[in-house]
């Protein structure tokens, strides 16, 4: 027996009924919410804010110290002093010394700062807990100009563009391999992918412990990969279901193309990584590190190309796969060297390492019914763990 | 000007492995682009901005400063050159005593004349080791003071550092001769004066904040008063206790050494004569560590606390120094022999404070 079918009117009624009950509960909460609650709190009238205070940016300018603090906590927080090393010393807040929940606050600190010293900058609460961050080295912040936009492009282009279109350069010599060599290479690209893909993870999981918690930075992770993965399944659904009309060629061009995306977005969370590091003086970017990134994504190139290794491609299309996936480092480094923001590192890695993993299960079902059969073979297991190694040895280049 | 002469040439300090970074990422990768990027070399811009730096817009101001104060400058026409000799290895620094510039004044007393330059410094505070110190005339400790109760002692001081430092000495002056509200900022001048009195064992250093870092980074000295009618003859000698923060840690000490190198005297013993009354000014000028402390092997001194009298003293082989605090020592060892001296922690003498009186008998 089914109900009757209601009127319009009813239908908004039934869909707006339980949000007005809401409503009403938040607003006898917010009115009268002691009294609710005390039951619950057991009589006791005050419980102690837990307080948190997350310092999403400091910099160092000339003779003074600039901090950018968020509220994390889930009461408004009040800043009564600021230590600096230990020392109790003068300082101005902007807006003001009461952050509300998920504020922000820009604390400025003039010191006669030495370079390359730590230092710590602690923010003493209103009931007196101690908020800290410590930087290990201190270096003049640069400010964004063209002459830093310029070097920066050019820190991005050595990093991640020369590299890719270095690795592009196989490209006639992958093509003139074998059947056995193929699955080889195959195989190796997986590895490098994995590779790839599991540090973006990690690193990921690294920016978590800065990011403010109530922006629930576990989550977000778990969202950028898995939101990206299924983007692009249904990209390459699309390009598959064209591919049908277009020919083999298209379609292994496409897996190309998305390589290509998911290797660019990792090297736009790689190239914020680098912006940051280089701009919070944590890394010395020397000739060796350079050399390891320039190693290390060379092999991203290899990757990049391995799908069209039988169809072929036209120079355009290289030229435009290698921009896509090396490109983005260039980017990264503006953002991570000017606007640091480790809420948006995080992001694009997760969405890179989502990405990286997608065309791994693409490039794995391309492989036909005996994938499976494929992999477990002397040739794709000495490839993928050729891969895998690769990738950790140039990685061991640019270790910090 | 910058005093760069290393000892170590071979090692480089935490700002030289930024620099080289730098250094090599222009010549290897990115080239000439680069060079145009502001070098990592010291911030000689930061004391403008201090002055310059306006309040932010909309902030609000959060706590004091001790100086908030303009810096002061005198006039240096008249100035003595800032120079200094090559600063003393801790043999030579044991026993040597700057008497400052020498003039008789009209009403016979004497006014002395002495030059202190704030300049950085890579100093080697234990074996192999070098840490960027502040120094006053390239030496750590500062050069010991000495004058007579009465006389007028001029401090000339120069600031050729980039950064604000000022002198601070322990004993009577007046107000605006005690370098705490007096800051001197990079390339200024200015002149301590007063009059040595009363007789004894104080110290000096710098007075700017963060006091931590600028005492720890080297900027403390000696100045004797002695008595009119002078001490006992002794074969005299300076010891300053101190500790260095390599680790830049601002809360402990890595290395603890007396006249600036860990070590120094076990690795090169003080020779005595068996028989001759030795003195020793001791001073604490250790950061971090609450106290300090000496204690003789094989014998006892006499303490004379603060070195301010004469006549009171106490017998013993240890004392314990609080940051800042001194005293004078009296002994004559009754057997020759090699004998230790040592702070009595062992935390401390392990890690460099720690030495060898070589007692000889002479032939």
């Amino acid at each position: 027996m089914s109900p009757n079918r209601p009127g319009k009117l009813g239908m908004v009624f039934r869909a707006v009924a339980p949000l007005i009950l809401l409503g009403g509960l938040i607003y006898a909460f917010a009115v009268r919410g002691d009294t609710l609650t005390a039951p619950i709190r057991g009589g006791a009238s005050e419980i102690p804010p837990a307080e948190s205070l997350t310092f999403e940016k400091i910099e160092f300018k000339p003779a003074q110290i600039v901090a950018v603090v968020r509220n994390s906590g889930s009461q408004t927080l009040e800043i009564a002093q600021i230590h600096l090393n230990d020392m109790s010393v003068k300082g101005y807040i902007a807006p003001g010394t009461k952050i509300p929940r998920l504020g922000q606050a820009t604390v400025t600190i003039p010191h006669d700062w030495v370079e390359a010293d730590p230092y710590e900058i602690r923010l003493v609460s209103s009931i007196g807990l101690f908020h800290a961050e410590t930087v290990d080295a201190a270096a003049l912040t640069p400010v964004a100009n063209i002459r830093y936009l310029a070097v920066f492009a050019l820190l991005g282009v050595y990093v991640g563009v020369i590299p890719l279109y270095l690795g592009l350069l196989w490209f006639p010599f992958l093509r003139r391999l074998g059947e056995g060599s193929m699955r080889f290479l195959t195989a190796f690209t997986i590895g490098l992918l994995v590779f790839l893909g599991f540090d973006a993870v990690f690193e990921s999981f690294e920016v978590q412990h800065k990011v403010a918690e109530p922006f629930k930075p576990a989550v977000l992770i778990v969202l950028g990969i898995v939101v990206s993965f299924l983007i692009l399944t249904t990209v390459g659904e699309w390009i598959k279901k064209s591919g049908t009309k277009k020919g083999e060629s298209f379609v292994q061009l496409g897996v190309s193309y998305m390589i290509a995306v998911g290797i660019g977005l990792h090297n736009l969370g790689e190239g914020l990584a680098i912006g940051a590091a280089y701009s919070l003086g944590a890394v010395a970017l020397g000739a060796t590190l350079i050399i390891g990134f320039t190693i290390h994504n060379t092999t991203e190139g290899i990757a990049v190309v391995a799908p069209i290794t039988r169809s072929g491609a036209s120079l355009k299309h290289l030229v435009a796969l290698g921009f896509i996936a090396g490109a983005p480092t260039i980017i990264g480094t503006w953002i991570g060297g000017f606007a640091a923001s480790n809420l948006w590192s995080l992001v694009f890695l997760s969405i890179g390492a989502g990405a990286i993993f997608q065309v791994v299960y693409v490039i794995v079902k391309q492989m036909g019914e005996d994938s499976l059969k494929a992999l477990s073979s002397i040739t794709g297991l000495s490839g993928i763990t050729l891969g895998l190694g690769v990738m950790y040895l140039t990685g061991l280049l640019i270790a910090k | 000007m910058k005093d760069d002469q290393s000892k170590t040439e071979t090692r480089f300090s935490r700002r030289e492995v930024l620099g080289q970074g730098t250094g090599v990422l222009a010549l290897g990768a990115i080239g000439a682009a680069l060079a145009l990027a502001p070098s990592a070399s010291a911030c000689s811009s930061c004391n403008e901005g201090i002055k310059k730096n306006p309040i932010p817009p909309g902030s609000v101001v959060i706590g004091a400063a001790l100086h908030d104060e303009v810096p002061v400058t005198h006039d240096s026409t008249h100035a003595p050159s800032p120079t200094f000799p090559e600063p003393p290895d801790p043999t030579e620094f044991l026993t040597q005593f700057d008497y400052g510039k020498v003039t008789k004044l009209a009403n016979g007393s004497v006014r002395r004349d002495y030059v202190l330059v704030a300049t950085d410094r890579d100093i080697e505070v234990a074996e192999g080791v070098t840490y960027p110190a502040w120094t006053i005339n390239g030496s750590v400790p500062a050069p010991t003071l000495r004058a007579t109760e009465g006389d007028l002692l001029r401090i000339h001081f120069f600031n050729h550092t980039v950064r604000d430092h000022t002198l601070h000495f322990h004993g009577i002056h007046a107000s605006n001769m005690d370098g705490s509200f007096e800051i001197v900022p990079p390339g200024g001048y200015f002149v301590y004066e007063f009059v040595a009195e009363p007789f004894g064992l104080f110290v000096y250093h710098c007075h700017m904040t963060p006091l931590r870092k600028h005492i720890s980074r080297g900027m403390y000295g000696t100045l004797i008063v002695d008595p009119k009618q002078g001490r006992t003859p002794a074969h005299e000698m300076v010891m300053v206790m101190s500790g260095f923060d390599t680790e830049m840690s601002n809360d402990s000490n890595s290395f603890y050494a007396v006249n600036g190198m860990a070590f120094a005297y076990r690795d090169k013993p003080i020779v005595l004569r068996h028989g001759e009354p030795v003195r020793i000014y001791l001073t604490n000028m250790t950061e971090f560590d609450l106290i300090n402390s000496f204690h003789l092997h094989g014998d006892m001194f006499k303490l004379f606390r603060t070195g301010t009298r004469l006549d009171n003293y106490e017998i013993t082989d240890t004392v314990m120094l609080c940051q800042g605090e001194r005293c004078v020592l009296e002994l004559n060892y009754k057997f020759a022999g090699r004998f230790l001296f040592h702070a009595h922690q062992a935390e401390f003498s392990e890690r460099g404070w720690l030495g060898i009186f070589d007692v000889r008998k002479s032939t």
